[in-house]
């Protein structure tokens, strides 16, 4: 069981009333947070400030999770288990904004209480063999039924305009005004019927057969189950006298494996054709109407990826070195996605099972062990590539990811038949117009340039600025990814060093949108660097503008300019420890004292605070989005931990 | 211990028959089986309905390309002015909105229709009343579509899975068609405002159906001159004065003598005897601002120092956003408008914060010693002192209203047969109620006097519409349909190239504290732009462009 309160903010919303970082970055110089006695200044509206200290935000989590099982040996090394494991987590959010803030201005203070629930529960009846015929065939094999169940429910509650605030969330009889409450309750299963089969020979051959089929509740009638077998075959090379003879070989493996699997992940209630309530006016009153939320489908299946796996593990030296390689392919195919769908159509999303994506990639792993006497080093490393690509997807050639509000609405991203999924897609600016007679012999433009103004890129050709001049600015995916750890301890001193990078990936760096584009219209800060190096006249700068009076920064076009190649090296932590000796102080039986920080030192050209962010990383289709983010804390801590 | 193997056994048993697989939605209600009995039906018609009083809809983003949009108004809210100085690009999520309210309605009218069609537990008098409501409202949708966007791609029946969710464009002519069989159909099958149940107030009736139907007859007419087709025009404007004719000789509406009551909040269920359609807006208990079913129009049309006029949390100020250009202003109080009761209730030029005990004034008033002087007039038709929050107030924003029917009357006719008495005595029942004004009769405004020209009775009408309508949203439409004197160019055409070129100083007026005189120009300067063809129509919104291959962007975006 465990407990858990934090202090919430919201950091990725572009909303200043909102979010902190845009709020700092985006006030006009101007204004100062501050009044002439040190108070929050809470006549400037938006003050970031207000947020930080004024709004209340408190989020407590209480989970509890319990395992039980029971196993009856039928025959010797025959047997029969129940497994069952429950999941019971409850968390409560309140905040309360108080006059000063934006929120609680405009509403009179605001309060929110809310609450959201979840049980889930696993039950596994598994029948397990483990027999060794002639000492050397060994099998092991289980078959099996599992069930597992997700229940989700959840209330919250507005309330507005309070007569003080002294109260804050306590006392929602005090509002004059309370919204209607926001329920929701959701349920979803999976049943799945399973058996594998392991043999080996001898411990030199390994092979393993496994076979489920699964049902899914979100799926649709009469394409709930789906059957998903795998084979793996393992040669321990090691075993084999004419490697055995090599005694700088503690370990040699070779391995490969095929399989199936199956991804059930799609919004609950997709097959289904739903009314959701909003409100409407009529006779002058607020009334209830219902109206289409969802568009049914009732073809869902199962998106299938087929894996194929070759790999080695090579130990040498007396365990001093140790290095493992991996190889994999996967087709993934219907992929289960919410695909963004003209709203001429009266909806902008549809869940379906659409086309197909290749992921390959390798993957290294290198342990070394330089000094293992009193001195002790070890030191292991990785490195990770990818590469993914759309192979397929279905009727259309590429669809647009969801719109990004910090980015003057416009979707961001693309799906496009063999590039990554979730690549960016924009406009080209190349350069800046300096003087009239450039602008009359370049494209046409609608957003009719003057000097000083952004030259677009033409990338069609057809003599015109265009929705069609758009394509693939940047991937948001690495090249390839390594971290680095060190280890060195003498006697009970221990340091550990933890260095990552990942290179090649790029970021869009949402903040410039608003902050380089050196626009009056709109209320906001533009950056100095801008600032400094705006264009003057004619060849003073040929990548910043010229300040114009316009509200909409990039002419709400995105372009490469805000997108930065974010590779980044990190010094991720470093911890030094001391451990006394065992028994060093009476009735201490262990005593440890540690100190440690992360994140120290980032190498990196990236313009923004992090380059390791993603402002709506649980969206394939919003990869690589830096738009207000809170940025990873730099943190030092410092323990004890004693044993009696 | 057989007795607990066993009653294990049994536990598994029971645990693994009670894993069914079937889904089960707790949230939300199921499209198929909602409908179970006439009571249900209103539910849903009230769905299709929702998303005009909306954040995306005529609550607050419509207004943007309608009011803002503009040539009366000086904008100074930087989300909103872009609509006004024309620097608006495709990709504006507030030109999106518009888009997605329409077709949400279309969506959803069609489901509900095609749910009533095949129902076999509604009652056929609540299938007939409520099928032409959902006729109406996709009538509606499509006529600001094709007006908004020009031909856009027409759907007839609810989107599901296996439909092509890329359609292409269909022409103005193929929409104006759909749209008026439906307006037609609506005209039919609504219950006219006398008989509509008060539970039903608001709502689309057969009075609602003419009015637009004259309006679209009129516009589509409009359409077909600025193409060169005056015979279909002729056909146009013929169905033009008859819905209109249909609509006076109804008697189901009236002029309200008072101009002024027509805004006030307190008795605005009165002013449906005059309105015929309108968006309705009531303060919402139920949720704040933004998200509210509240109107934002007092709050953004408002002086900021003017207390008390709206329910800004805030001292009842208003957000100032939006104002008067003064050349507009000048236009109604002088000359045939001089002591019009009109512009009293519409403009705003002098107010005093109760607060601060400060008056402020507007161009053109000269000022007193310790008034505050501010360079724009502001609309004074919405007020609600009674709001909830700014952005949360009971003010319709009114659709259409009898006395626009009188002006299409007029103007049909003109468009027909030239200022015969028909148009004149139509269009001076305006003047006539005018002059009504708050009880204590007036001279002025005379009625039109005759001897114009047909393109001069145009122009009046045009004028006439933009005092009456001032803040309603009609302005954009009329000058993009309407042509000037010289039966070519439209009237916004025309603001352009010639009527702004002709300015003798292209600033705002700035006022001279020593000699108390007004200098400068009668006009926002960012309004001061070249004519581009794009300023007839807005552009298809980027979201749609985006998702649809088959979606081709309009001339000039």
């Amino acid at each position: 069981m465990s407990r858990n309160k934090a202090a919430m903010q919201s950091s990725n919303r572009d909303d200043v009333s909102t979010s902190v970082v845009h709020g700092a970055l985006r006030s006009r110089p101007m204004v100062t947070p501050f009044t002439a006695d040190d108070e929050i200044d809470q006549s400037y509206l938006g003050n970031p400030l207000t947020l930080v200290n004024l709004a209340d935000d408190q989020n407590k989590v209480t989970s509890v999770l319990a395992n039980l099982f029971a196993e009856y040996t039928i025959l010797k090394g025959f047997s029969f288990r129940v497994n069952g494991g429950v999941n019971n987590s409850a968390s409560n959010r309140d905040f309360y904004h108080p006059r000063g803030t934006t929120l609680g201005n405009l509403e009179g203070g605001y309060a929110y209480k809310g609450n959201t629930g979840s049980f889930n529960y696993l039950t596994e009846y598994t029948l397990n063999l483990n027999r060794t015929f002639n000492k050397k065939h060994r099998f092991n094999a289980v078959a099996g039924y599992t069930w597992q169940e997700w229940n989700r429910n959840s209330f919250g509650l507005s309330a507005l305009n309070f007569p003080n605030d002294n109260q804050l969330y306590y006392n929602f009889a005090g509002a004059n005004s309370i919204s209607k409450p926001r329920t929701s309750t959701q349920q979803w299963a999976l049943s799945s019927f399973l058996g594998r089969l392991n043999y080996s020979f001898d411990n030199k051959y390994l092979f393993t057969f496994t076979g489920r089929t699964d049902g899914s509740t979100r799926l649709a009638q009469g394409n709930k189950w789906a059957f998903f077998p795998s084979v793996a075959a393992g040669w321990n090379l090691h075993n084999e006298s004419f490697i055995k003879s090599l005694s700088y070989i503690s370990e040699l493996k070779l391995r490969a494996s095929y399989g199936l699997s199956g991804n059930q992940a799609i919004a609950v209630g997709a097959t289904k054709a739903t009314l959701g309530t909003t409100n409407t006016v009529v006779n002058e009153s607020v009334q209830t109407g219902y109206v289409l939320s969802n568009m049914a489908n009732d073809k869902l299946h199962w998106e299938t990826t087929k894996q194929t796996n070759i790999g080695m593990d090579l130990t040498l030296f007396s365990n001093k070195l140790d290095f493992e390689f991996n190889y994999y392919k996967k087709n993934s195919v219907d992929l289960l996605i919410a695909l963004v769908i003209p709203p001429s159509n009266g909806f902008t999303r549809y869940n379906t099972n659409l086309g197909s994506v290749e992921n390959h990639g390798f993957e290294f792993d290198l342990g070394v062990k330089p000094l293992t006497g009193s001195i002790k080093w070890d030191i292991s490393g990785n490195l990770s590539i990818n590469r993914n690509k759309i192979v397929n997807l279905g009727s259309v050639q590429s669809f647009v990811g969801p719109s990004f509000q910090a980015v003057g609405g416009q979707s961001l991203h693309i799906a496009q038949i063999g590039n990554p999924i979730g690549s960016f897609y924009g406009y080209r600016i190349n350069g800046i117009y300096q003087n009239q007679e450039e602008i009359n012999n370049g494209p046409k433009d609608s957003s009719t340039p003057k000097p000083g103004g952004f030259k677009y890129t033409d990338i069609n050709g057809d003599g015109n600025i265009s929705a069609e001049d758009r394509e693939i600015i940047g991937n948001p995916y690495p090249d390839f990814i390594f971290g680095l750890t060190n280890n060195v301890s003498w006697k009970g001193l221990t340091m550990s060093v933890f260095v990552q990078g990942s290179v090649g990936q790029d970021v869009i760096n949402a903040n410039r949108f608003y902050l380089d584009a050196l626009t009056r219209g709109i209320q906001t800060n533009v950056s100095k660097e801008a600032y400094d190096n705006r264009w003057t006249g004619e060849g003073t700068s040929n990548y910043y503008p010229a300040p114009t009076s316009s509200s909409t920064p990039f002419n709400s076009r995105f372009t490469d300019f805000i997108v930065e190649d974010a590779t980044f090296v990190r010094l991720k932590s470093v911890t030094f420890s001391y451990g006394f000796p065992p028994q060093a102080i009476p009735h201490i039986r262990t005593l440890k004292l540690f100190v440690s920080a992360s994140n120290l030192l980032t190498l990196t050209k990236y313009k923004g605070y992090d380059p390791e962010i993603s402002s709506k990383a649980d969206n394939s289709m919003m990869p690589g989005v830096d738009s207000g983010s809170i940025p990873q804390y730099r943190t030092f801590s410092a323990g004890i931990s004693v044993g009696f | 211990m057989n007795i607990k193997k066993f009653t294990l056994a049994a536990c598994l048993l029971i645990m693994m028959a009670s894993c069914s697989l079937e889904e089960t939605i707790y949230d939300n209600a199921l499209s198929e089986t909602f409908i179970k009995s006439d009571a249900d039906v209103a539910f849903q018609l009230n769905g299709v309905y929702s998303f005009f009083t909306t954040f995306g809809g005529y609550k607050s983003n419509l207004n943007y390309p309608l009011i803002y949009g503009g040539d009366d108004v000086a904008v100074t809210g930087g989300i909103q002015r872009p609509f006004t100085d024309r620097t608006l690009p495709a990709s504006n999520v507030y030109h999106a909105t518009p888009w997605t309210t329409y077709y949400n309605t279309i969506n959803n009218a069609n489901a509900l229709i095609e749910t009533l069609e095949t129902s076999t537990v509604v009652s056929e008098n609540i299938k007939r009343q409520s099928i032409g409501e959902l006729y109406f409202l996709r009538a509606f949708s499509y006529f600001n579509l094709v007006r908004f966007y020009g031909g856009v791609p027409i759907r007839t029946n609810s989107t599901k899975g296996n439909s092509d969710f890329y359609p292409s464009r269909n022409t103005i002519d193929e929409v104006y068609t759909l749209i008026l069989e439906d307006f037609k159909k609506a005209s039919e099958q609504c219950n006219p405002y006398s008989k509509q149940p008060s539970a039903e107030f608001g709502r689309a009736t057969k009075g609602a159906a003419q009015a637009l139907l004259a309006s679209a007859y009129l516009t589509y007419g409009n359409y077909h001159d600025l193409n060169n087709k005056p015979d279909l025009a002729t056909t146009a404007y013929q169905s033009a004065r008859s819905y209109a004719d249909s609509v006076i000789i109804s008697n189901e509406y009236t002029l309200i003598d008072d101009y002024a009551d027509l805004w006030d909040v307190a008795q605005e269920k009165n002013a449906y005897r005059e309105v015929i359609f309108g968006i309705q807006h009531t303060r919402d208990a139920l949720a704040a601002s933004a998200s509210s079913r509240g109107s934002e129009l007092a709050y953004y049309l408002q002086p900021n120092t003017r207390d008390g006029i709206c329910g800004n949390v805030t001292n009842g100020v208003g957000a100032g956003t939006m104002r008067i250009q003064p050349w507009f202003y000048d236009m109604y109080n002088t000359g045939e408008y001089a002591n019009d009761y009109r512009s009293e209730v519409s403009f705003l030029t002098t107010w005093k914060n109760t607060l601060t005990n400060r008056t402020y004034i507007t161009y053109p008033r000269i000022k007193q010693a310790a008034e505050s002087v501010e360079q724009y007039p502001y609309i004074d038709k919405y007020q609600d002192p009674n709001g909830y929050q700014a952005r949360n107030n009971e003010n319709d924003l009114f659709i259409t209203r009898l006395s626009e029917v009188y002006l299409i009357k007029a103007e049909a006719e003109n468009e027909l047969n030239g200022p015969t008495a028909i148009a004149y005595q139509a269009f001076n029942k305006l003047r006539e109620r005018a002059r009504k004004a708050d009880g204590t009769p007036r001279k002025m405004p005379e009625d039109l006097a005759a001897g114009l020209t047909k393109e001069e009775f145009r122009l009046k009408i045009y004028d006439e519409r933009g005092l009456e309508f001032v803040g309603e949203g009609l302005r954009w439409f009329d000058s993009v349909r309407m042509r000037y004197l010289d039966n070519k160019r439209t009237m916004v055409q025309y603001r352009y190239e010639e009527f702004y070129p002709k300015m003798a100083v292209k600033t705002a007026p700035s006022y001279n504290a020593t000699t108390n005189v007004w200098g400068g120009g009668r006009i926002q300067p960012l309004n001061v732009v070249a004519f581009s063809p794009k300023f007839l129509i807005w552009a298809i919104p980027s979201s749609e462009i985006d998702a649809n291959p088959q979606m081709k962007q309009n001339i000039g975006w």
